[in-house]
């Protein structure tokens, strides 16, 4: 399993040899010497890859959407009012997260490769994004705090952030790369390759609303993820809708008000104020698990938790490979039941009056008896 | 060798299961043993779903419904049996609706309010913190700030909102001058409105059926076991305790007899007291906990009452969304209303109207032209409500000669419908009529659909070994314990004194949450 | 000689043969599924291609749970490949808009109708074709929860 800069970089190689890539490479490769001399991985060896990049490229793709969930759910899900105007925008964002989750993989499946959610996309929190996107961040489960708002923000960051009227805008990490160029390298490569769709093992339902059958389906599902994720060149819009993308709706609760475009001037002005929402605090687990130091009521909720979670990651490989719809319906019934323990750990208070945090542990078959 | 549970639960409904987790808190290694009649039957099976979805009515429980005149009959006015209890594993949760509401302050004190059915042995103020506790395990979800009974904490879950067409039907309410409210609901946060409700494919509406297995595969609860397909024939018992049970298994076809330290009958407003009825010995000659001829009487059940209004346009396309009603009003349900003799009243909207039935048009060969008028054509709209009737002693349940289903006796229903119903009724149905004129419908033009006062049915029946204090008008203490039995319980819809205007269903969770909860503070 | 399509067989479902739907069947059955969409719905172009997972799904539920309806498939397949070979301009009359009810079943082309067709019209209708009409939501259709932006139902100036 690579890092997103080589394999961006050999997708591009792949799909046009002819073509002078050198400003592209040079960026890429540019990338590739700075990650080197930081010590930066360029290979994570987690899954066996079938040596096809394209596949190898998709799989990492998913499973950085769906690593990203957990924190932003520990926040979503440490909230006391659902109702509250964050709440329904982290809401917001986690479904279109998973969506993008699901879209990449019926991609995946459309081009006759199956995911591998548990591998990669299943990280031991705290841990770093797959496929060594933001190398600097780490994601940890540590609930609503301005610590995880701005962690979220360096998650969504797009490549070029819109200016907020008064704001000071945010430094450049340098060595970044963004999942923009990637999917870009994606979509050359996919042209280059031209296969046929095959529907069979795709999926469609809630959350995951679009089926890839066609060039014009495949056009719409990335830009829909990479404007919903980033906004659209210039704008900080998704296209097609009103909606803010992701980093500036987790602006705006940073901010603790509405941002408003004005597409005459470029710019982002600060609108009616979000009340900050009320929330339990909670404490992150710890490296082992909520083990024997614990009460026995959060072990058997922390299990219980990361055994719905264990099945979740099953049966979304099952949707996306022999078992179709049916294992969608299961996916999303333990979807729920892990709210329902989550949110029971986290209003159980511990040491300190902090609740627990789930920890999204991945528990193989035996471990789970 | 015989061993003995602490507990023997005879039904395996929504009763049982919260008596079970109730006790199950106190007491994690609890012995319960739970016995049902009927059959398992798979939840989220997806040919089943699938089944209902392409042929309406076809669910995988039917089978366990009373057959009408053959197991199950009338003696005197017209009842309904069909479709009204699930025989099965986790009881009639596996078809019910889901609507969650709790009686009224003055439900409690019936006889005192209106002069007829019978008061609780306590108040509302005793059942409250248990109704919170029914809310929380069936997941409801509703408006805290709606007109009701009291509350001091909000519902688990938000309500559903109502369909554009329910919002032109709230003002016609208000016109009316009723308070539109919404439907407290159970469905939990998976609920993704799919409206398969009677099937629900992703367990999203409570059903006992998923709580049992839940309580069963906590690795704690070492001491609980379920067997179904166990008939509970009758309850063994000496003059003042109750003993054991003996069972016919319908799996082997042996009959056994099983040991219990405590009994509770889960049956539901029938079985309850045709069990007891049945359960004779020299001390009991009348049937066990009925030496004062209470038990099987003051059946009472909800009458629906319906109206149906027709509209020329529906330039809206307004049809089915959801499989629940969201509208409700219990403005008319007061005892005001009751003594004023218009009826205790809950009124909401008729779930399947406006309603089109797009693929049956296709199906009969109509082109695509032809649905669209159809769709944006004439549009009907219903009101629904049940209205309070009230338990006498005359109207009750009694065992038929010969065996039913799953080895259970037939069952006999003596039912007359009270003085003053009938008018109430009409009167009811005259408001309800006019609620939809000022929607902007007129009568339907079928008179039997236009106004309805419908058959007496099983499903909410009730009263059968009520509640309370006097032992020469009651079968059950404030405790649900039977009178004159140190050890025997019942836990059913049996045990209401009265009906009220409202489902059942939430009373019953919480009457059943507080039993085990005596229960464990009253272990031997 | 007959047509395979008037041979009467009564109204009983043929029954199931022990083995499993060949993937030629299941191409001619999908293409049935999807002239639904054709037929009737053209304002809703990728309706049935958007819901080919759970049709998937039905299918594999009435092949491999009993009774299975794989008799019946296989012989609408070929119903389908007499009919569209010698009367094509007559598919959307004879297989589609025929009326055919449980008293009247009666030939193959009758049991086409009403074990295969009749059904794959209810699965279009309820998780797609509903919304031709302006429909948010439908019976058999997911929504969504109530905790989403958009409700699941069309909601009026109340809720």
């Amino acid at each position: 399993m690579h890092t997103f800069q080589y394999l961006t970089e050999k997708l591009l190689r792949e799909a046009v040899p002819e073509k002078d890539l050198s400003s592209e490479l040079n960026a890429v490769s540019e990338l590739e010497t700075f990650a080197f001399a930081r010590g930066i991985p360029t290979e994570i060896s987690l899954v066996q890859s079938n040596g096809d990049t394209l596949h190898e490229g998709l799989m990492l793709a998913a499973a950085l959407e769906f690593a990203t969930v957990p924190p932003y759910l520990v926040a979503l899900w440490s909230i006391i009012d659902e109702k509250h105007a964050v709440a329904s925008s982290i809401r917001a964002i986690v479904h279109e997260e998973m969506l993008h989750m699901a879209l990449i993989n019926n991609v995946l499946s459309a081009i006759g490769g199956k995911p591998s959610l548990s591998q990669i996309g299943a990280p031991t929190y705290p841990a770093p994004l797959p496929g060594n996107v933001h190398p600097e961040l780490t994601l940890t489960l540590g609930g609503f705090t301005k610590d995880s708002i701005d962690m979220f923000l360096e998650i969504e960051r797009p490549e070029k952030v819109v200016v907020v009227d008064g704001c000071l805008p945010p430094s450049v990490v340098e060595g970044d790369t963004t999942i923009g160029k990637f999917y870009e390298a994606v979509r050359l490569a996919l042209h280059a390759r031209n296969p046929t769709f095959s529907v069979k093992n795709q999926v469609s339902g809630p959350l995951a609303p679009m089926v890839i059958a066609s060039w014009d389906d495949l056009e719409k599902a990335f830009q829909l993820i990479l404007t919903q994720g980033e906004g659209s060149p210039g704008s900080p819009l998704d296209s097609g809708s009103d909606d803010l993308s992701h980093y500036y709706r987790f602006l705006e609760i940073k901010l603790g008000c509405r941002l408003e475009w004005d597409s005459t001037n470029k710019i982002l002005r600060r609108g009616k104020p979000i009340t900050s929402p009320s929330v339990y605090p909670v404490a992150t687990p710890p490296a082992m698990g909520w083990g024997r130091a614990s009460s026995r009521r959060i072990r058997e909720l922390s299990r219980g938790f990361n055994i719905l979670y264990s099945e979740l990651l099953d049966e979304l490989q099952l949707a996306w490979t022999t078992e179709g719809h049916r294992a969608f319906l299961k996916a999303m019934e333990r979807m729920f039941g892990m709210r329902e323990l989550a949110r029971t750990m986290i209003r159980e208070p511990g040491p300190g009056g902090y609740g627990h945090a789930p920890e999204f542990r991945y528990l193989s078959r035996e471990d789970r008896l | 060798m015989t061993k003995e549970y602490e507990y023997i639960l005879v039904g395996s409904g929504v009763a049982a299961t919260m008596l079970t987790q109730s006790l199950l808190e106190t007491t994690p290694s609890a012995s319960i043993l739970i016995l049902e009649a009927g059959p398992r039957i798979e939840l989220r099976d997806r040919r089943s779903w699938w089944d209902l979805l392409v042929k309406k009515d076809e669910t995988p429980y039917k089978h366990t419904y009373d057959v009408e005149g053959g197991e199950s009959t009338f003696t005197a006015d017209k009842w309904g049996f069909y479709e009204s209890r699930v025989r099965a594993y986790g009881g009639s949760t596996m078809h019910w609706g889901g609507w969650s509401l709790r009686y009224l302050p003055e439900d409690f004190r019936c006889f005192t309010e209106v002069g007829k059915g019978a008061d609780w042995p306590f108040g509302y103020d005793e059942l409250e913190p248990w109704y919170s506790a029914a809310e929380v395990a069936l997941s409801v979800g509703g408006v805290a700030e709606e007109p009701g009974p009291p509350r001091r904490a909000p519902y688990p879950l938000p309500a559903f909102p109502w369909t554009a067409h329910e919002a032109l039907l709230a003002d016609a309410f208000e016109k009316h001058g009723l308070v539109p409210g919404h439907m407290p609901l159970a469905r939990n946060a998976r609920c993704m409105t799919t409206g398969t409700c009677k099937y629900c494919p992703i367990g999203a509406r409570y059903t006992a059926t998923d709580h049992l297995d839940e309580l069963v595969a906590t690795p704690a609860h070492s001491g609980l076991d379920i067997r179904t397909n166990m008939t509970v024939l009758n309850v063994l018992a000496d003059r003042k305790h109750a003993y054991g049970v003996h069972v016919l298994d319908g799996n082997t076809k042996k009959e056994e007899t099983l040991q219990g330290n405590r009994i509770v009958i889960c049956a539901g407003a029938y079985e309850s007291p045709k069990l007891l009825l049945r359960s004779i010995s020299p001390d009991w000659p009348n049937g066990l906990g009925n030496n004062s001829d209470q038990v099987g009487r003051y059946l009472v059940t909800h009458t629906m009452l319906r109206v149906r209004g027709e509209a020329k346009s529906n330039s809206e396309g307004w049809f089915q969304e959801y499989d629940f009603p969201t509208l409700m009003s219990r403005s008319w349900d007061c005892a005001e209303r009751a003594r004023a003799g218009k009826g205790k009243v809950f009124l909401y909207n008729n779930r399947a109207l406006p309603h089109t039935d797009i693929a049956a048009l296709f199906i009969d060969g109509a082109t695509r032209d032809k649905v669209n008028s159809e769709v944006f054509g004439a549009r009907e709209a219903g009101l629904d409500a049940f209205i309070e009737e009230y338990g006498e002693p005359h109207n009750r349940i009694t065992n038929g000669t010969g065996e039913g289903r799953f080895g259970l006796p037939k069952t006999v229903v003596e039912f007359r419908r009270g003085e003053g119903v009938n008018e109430a009724a009409n009167n009811t149905l005259d408001e309800m009529q006019q609620i939809l004129v000022r929607a902007g419908y007129e009568r339907h033009s079928d008179p039997k659909l236009m106004r309805q006062i419908q058959t007496p049915r099983g499903d909410h029946s009730s009263g059968t070994c009520r509640m309370g204090a006097e032992v020469s008008t009651s079968v059950v203490d404030r405790n649900l314990c039977v009178h004159g039995v140190d050890n025997l319980y019942v836990c059913s819809n049996a045990v209401l004194p009265n009906a009220a205007a409202v489902n059942p269903t939430l009373t019953l969770a919480a009457l059943s949450l507080r039993l085990g909860a005596h229960l464990a503070d009253t272990r031997p | 000689m007959s047509d395979f399509k008037d041979e009467i067989i009564g109204r009983s479902a043929l029954s199931a043969p022990d083995r499993e739907i060949s993937p030629e069947d299941m191409s001619i059955l999908w293409q049935l599924f999807e002239h639904i969409e054709k037929l009737w719905f053209p304002d809703l172009p990728g309706a049935a291609m958007s819901i080919k997972p759970q049709w998937l799904d039905y299918m594999r539920a009435t092949v491999t749970q009993s009774p299975s309806l794989l008799g019946e498939y296989e012989s609408a397949a070929r119903v389908f490949i007499e009919v569209s070979s010698s009367s094509p301009d007559c598919l959307d009359e004879l297989m589609f808009s025929r009326v055919v009810h449980e008293e009247t079943v009666s030939t193959r082309l009758d049991h086409a109708k009403y074990f295969v067709l009749n059904p794959f019209i209810r699965v279009f209708a309820a998780l797609a074709g509903f919304k031709a009409f302006g429909g948010r939501n439908f019976n058999g259709y997911m929504g969504g929860s109530r905790f989403g932006d958009t409700a699941p139902v069309r909601v009026g100036g109340r809720v």
